[in-house]
């Protein structure tokens, strides 16, 4: 698994390539918790999972935790670019109904919904 | 912003904290302690709690083609965690190949009472909940569990509270809670029927947000409308 994060104004663009599993998610909870914490209050952290190719079990736990830490710091969390493999999984674990991030068919609509340039 | 109540995991694992959430304030065990549901959820318990603790993982897998996909379940570190519950879970799925969480479901519940049992042991051993026993009668042994300074079981239900009626985005562990406690009948030891009714849309949106925990779930209204089948089947024949 590959993370790159770019900074924009308001945004933090995380891009994950790859599979998160379990091992995956250690990294990826560390490095996104960091970035979300570094990035300014009202913020919005925005995962590109147009490359993402696998989520365990491990890798909902990820998510859900940036979404509860993102919510405690008055950040906000979107996912965008879903494949339908890990879309599946996000649905059958009721996190895509349970309002805890918001889910954009493009980078760039959560660009747009974020107000970012 | 959200209250900070719901920030941090507990330092208390799963099926403890569903045990010490059916206790009511006399010491007792709730009676829905030795429904299936309960103990199906006192295992689905432990194996969320091995996912947490590393022990475990977990995908959805294509297992009859064509059929909706479901959980599955693996070993990744057999090391004990140090909770007789719990190592007694990962020593059993250790030993079995990758299966289906309802498999295991299934097969562990029969060992729900020891589980329930290890679990009360180790809440007496923290400290967490005391042993009463009396005699009835010279004869009939009955055993209370009385709370003790009950920060544990208030922090849970304050949790809870938090989630359902304040808006907090839940922890994985508190996910999970909410959902096998409202699966179990914990829930409704402290909240009305009103009160539960109300509450169903945000119980169904923030509980079980876990593959396995879903899985359990499944498995769990799966179990009770089999009995309610075979019930309507007895009747039947009776009537018939």
């Amino acid at each position: 698994m590959d993370i790159s994060i770019e900074q924009r104004v308001g945004v933090e663009l995380v891009r994950i390539e790859g599979k998160l599993d379990f091992q995956a998610s250690i990294e990826a909870t560390e490095k996104l918790m960091a970035a979300l914490q570094s990035s300014p209050p009202g913020a919005t952290m925005i995962i590109d999972a147009s490359a993402l190719s696998y989520v365990s079990s491990a890798g909902l736990r990820t998510l859900l935790t940036l979404a509860k830490s993102a919510q405690t710091s008055g950040r906000s969390l979107a996912v965008a670019a879903v494949q339908p493999s890990v879309q599946q999984v996000l649905d059958i674990s009721g996190l895509t109904k349970a309002n805890i991030f918001t889910l954009h068919p493009t980078v760039d609509a959560a660009l747009q919904a974020a107000g970012a340039p | 912003m959200a209250s900070n109540l719901t920030d941090k995991t507990p330092d208390i694992s799963l099926i403890e904290e569903l045990c010490l959430l059916a206790i009511d304030d006399n010491g007792v065990i709730s009676p829905v302690t030795s429904d299936a549901a309960f103990g199906m959820s006192i295992v689905g318990a432990c194996l969320v709690e091995l996912c947490l603790r590393g022990r475990l993982d977990a995908e959805l897998r294509e297992i009859v083609p064509g059929a909706p996909p479901r959980a599955v379940v693996w070993v990744i570190d057999r090391s004990p965690v140090g909770e007789p519950a719990l190592d007694y879970v990962l020593s059993e799925i250790a030993a079995a190949d990758v299966t289906p969480v309802v498999d295991w479901t299934y097969r562990l519940v029969s060992a729900a009472p020891n589980l329930l049992g290890m679990a009360l042991q180790r809440l007496q051993a923290r400290g967490i909940i005391a042993l009463q026993e009396k005699l009835i009668l010279w004869v009939l042994k009955s055993r209370r569990y009385p709370v003790i300074d009950g920060r544990e079981l208030r922090e849970a239900k304050l949790r809870i509270v938090d989630i359902l009626i304040g808006n907090s985005v839940p922890t994985p562990h508190d996910s999970v809670l909410i959902g096998l406690a409202q699966t179990s009948g914990v829930l409704a030891q402290f909240f009305s029927e009103g009160e539960l009714r109300r509450l169903r849309p945000k119980i169904d949106e923030v509980s079980s947000l876990d593959i396995v925990a879903k899985e359990v779930d499944w498995a769990i209204g799966d179990e009770i409308r089999r009995r309610a089948q075979a019930l309507a089947l007895a009747a039947g024949a009776y009537i018939g």
